[in-house]
């Protein structure tokens, strides 16, 4: 897809010599504006994120309620569009009361390890020596275990619960932030303006506010987005074995679950929550791609 | 010139372990980087400091700003030591900056050049309209129009303008010395001429001191007033520029002169003046350092490393060869000094 974008990535660095420039974010937003493929999936994230906080305005039905005579109805029902569950629950109104659980399980524990990972990944790579140490080994340590069994692992330990679910989705996402923010700031640490900065006389908390942050925060948020979909994923996989969410609750990983007895009888609607789940996952790593695009300042 | 001492360096000596060695017990391999060295810089000179790769001179320079601190050996600024005791280190900063050679890399690609620049006054508490005000006045020095560059990123200058850039820093805090770790190496031979007579320039409007390193010759000798050649993080001569020029007393100085190349066809080089790599800092040869490449060592070289022999007027060379006495076949008799004849080319 990122092919057909190529004649306006082509076109876009025509340095402009102005006199008075738009700051680096006013920068970073033109270039997205020019990025069709992100645009398009940002604006469905938006509408989708949109439509699940407003579920209880918009949505049909009572997402708990079944009618046991409706059940398994065909999309295309009058007053049904995308058919009902084998309990007879509106498919439409479940997807979005869903939409809003598995967003939650995919952005948050994403935002938690972002805050905690990255932190600690700054220090450690600035810091360097022993402490750096320590850390990396740490992190290692976690990262010698595929990260679905460890979550599932965790989850399993700490059993099936929403707080649980985030809770091991944040300490399965940690190392990795943690090692992206450190490489990052290892390899801006060591460059010249850094040391120019301490020659001029700056303490270490000005030279990570001005000189590590901006230039470490761009790669870690945007392998954090791209990290979203995956969150949103493994999320999914434990509601499905039964470690996430708790049945009568909505949410897309559990949806499947419940919805693959019906799979030889009605696969149009018990492949819909998986939809779902690919669209967003697939709409955040396109964000994502974009995002690194619209922020490497030399684009 | 006033011969008032700026900045002295005495004994300053810094080594590094070598990373990636298991050391089960055993004391990691150390290498001395800069070893034993002493000179004083003087008011509003120009000090050439040249050498091979590897020669410690980049060490100096970032032992000199502070950026490092010695094991050993004392760095005393206007009278006063620098470090415990001495020169609170933010107020050294303010009076010692320092330009790299990568100018790209020096240079925060988040931050436009304005930016950049007022960094250091709003550190040392300028207000942000005065910064940037200095910046723009700073700009303009340097030879940047502040309206059409002030808002730009390193990225969209050349090298020469970067480096300008890079000047602009160091010179804001109206610093006493500026360390110029080979600030026109990477740049082309054309804005390397308009970078160095800009250095000239600044010099005398901001009455700021050079420690000028750099492996180019004929830069140095065009930059310098006094010249430091450095081999193996130890001085193996120090005087006046043109009398450096004129009578190397080195043989290693000699060599670094006979590689320089020649603009004349009938003056090539037949042979390289110097052959093979500088030997292992870990494990360097006894005596005089540079006895495994030289032509006239002799059994006295290896004994023990040759001091700095003074040849008058403030030229000195870490040479058995004029040190009077020295055991040496060419030395000159004691109370004579005596350049003797290095085979130098010209």
């Amino acid at each position: 897809m990122s092919l057909f974008a190529a004649p306006d990535t082509l076109t876009a660095p025509q340095v402009t010599l102005d006199t008075v420039r738009p700051g680096y974010w006013v920068g970073v937003w033109h270039r997205l504006l020019r990025d069709r493929v992100t645009l398009i999936t940002a604006s469905f994230l938006l509408i989708m994120l949109a439509a699940i906080l407003a579920a209880p305005l918009i949505a049909p039905y009572n997402p708990y309620q079944g009618n046991i005579l409706r059940r398994l109805a065909p999309i295309g029902s009058p007053g049904y569009w995308l058919g009902t569950d084998e309990l007879g629950r509106d498919m439409l109104t479940r997807l979005l009361y869903g939409g809003r659980m598995s967003c939650l399980l995919g952005i948050m524990p994403v935002a938690l390890a972002l805050l905690i990972g990255g932190t600690v990944g700054i220090i450690a790579g600035f810091v360097g020596g022993w402490v750096n140490m320590m850390v990396m080994r740490i992190t290692d340590v976690f990262y010698a275990f595929p990260s679905v069994l460890l979550a599932v692992a965790i989850s399993g330990a700490l059993g099936p619960g929403i707080s649980n679910a985030i809770l091991s989705l944040t300490l399965v996402f940690i190392p990795s932030i943690v090692r992206v923010a450190e490489s990052a700031t290892v390899s801006v640490r060591n460059l010249d303006y850094v040391e120019a900065a301490r020659a001029s006389g700056a303490g270490s908390m000005t030279i990570v506010g001005v000189h590590v942050l901006p230039n470490v925060l761009g790669p870690v948020i945007i392998y954090a987005t791209s990290l979203t979909g995956v969150s949103m994923i493994i999320a999914a996989g434990l509601s499905f074995l039964g470690l996430g969410t708790r049945p009568p609750e909505a949410e897309w990983g559990l949806m499947l679950n419940t919805l693959r007895m019906s799979i030889y009888s009605m696969p149009e609607i018990a492949i819909l929550p998986g939809i779902c789940i690919f669209i967003t996952s697939v709409c955040f790593n396109l964000v994502s791609d974009g995002l690194r695009r619209a922020m490497d300042i030399r684009g | 010139m006033t011969s008032e001492t700026l900045l002295s360096v005495r004994s300053l000596t810094k080594s590094f372990s070598l990373k990636g060695f298991s050391s089960f017990g055993r004391p990691r391999p150390r290498f001395r980087a800069v070893d034993d060295v002493s000179f004083d810089l003087l008011k509003g000179e120009t000090l050439g400091v040249v050498g091979e790769s590897g020669c410690g001179k980049s060490t100096l320079s970032r032992l000199i700003v502070s950026l490092m601190q010695p094991d050993d050996g004392a760095i005393v600024f206007e009278g006063q030591k620098v470090g415990h005791g001495g020169w609170p280190l933010k107020e050294y900063r303010r009076q010692v900056q320092i330009v790299f050679q990568d100018s790209y890399s020096s240079l925060n690609p988040r931050l436009t050049v304005a930016e950049s620049i007022a960094f250091a006054p709003r550190i040392h508490g300028a207000s942000k309209s005065a910064s940037m005000s200095a910046a723009r006045d700073l700009l303009d020095r340097v030879g940047l129009g502040p309206d059409q560059f002030a808002g730009r990123y390193p990225h969209e200058l050349s090298g020469g303008q970067r480096q300008r850039i890079n000047i602009a820093r160091a010179l804001v805090l109206r610093p006493k010395l500026i360390v110029l770790d080979e600030p026109v190496s990477a740049l082309d031979k054309s804005v390397e001429a308009q970078v160095l007579n800009l250095l000239k320039d600044l010099k005398s409007d901001f009455d700021v001191t050079y420690l000028f390193i750099s492996h180019d010759l004929n830069v140095v000798q065009y930059m310098a007033d006094r010249l430091l050649v450095m081999y193996l993080g130890a001085i193996s001569e120090f005087g006046p520029v043109q009398s450096v020029y004129a009578t190397p007393a080195h043989p290693y100085t000699a060599a670094l002169f006979a590689s320089r190349p020649s603009l004349s066809p009938e003056k090539r080089h037949v042979a390289p003046p110097l052959t093979g790599d500088p030997p292992s800092l870990i494990n360097p040869p006894s005596g005089c350092r540079f006895r495994s490449r030289c032509a006239t060592a002799e059994p006295v070289c290896a004994e023990s490393h040759p001091p700095l022999f003074p040849l008058g007027d403030g030229h000195a060379a870490s040479c058995f060869m004029v040190g009077p006495g020295s055991g040496h076949s060419r030395a000159p008799a004691i109370g004579t000094t005596t350049v003797p004849d290095t085979g130098a080319r010209h």
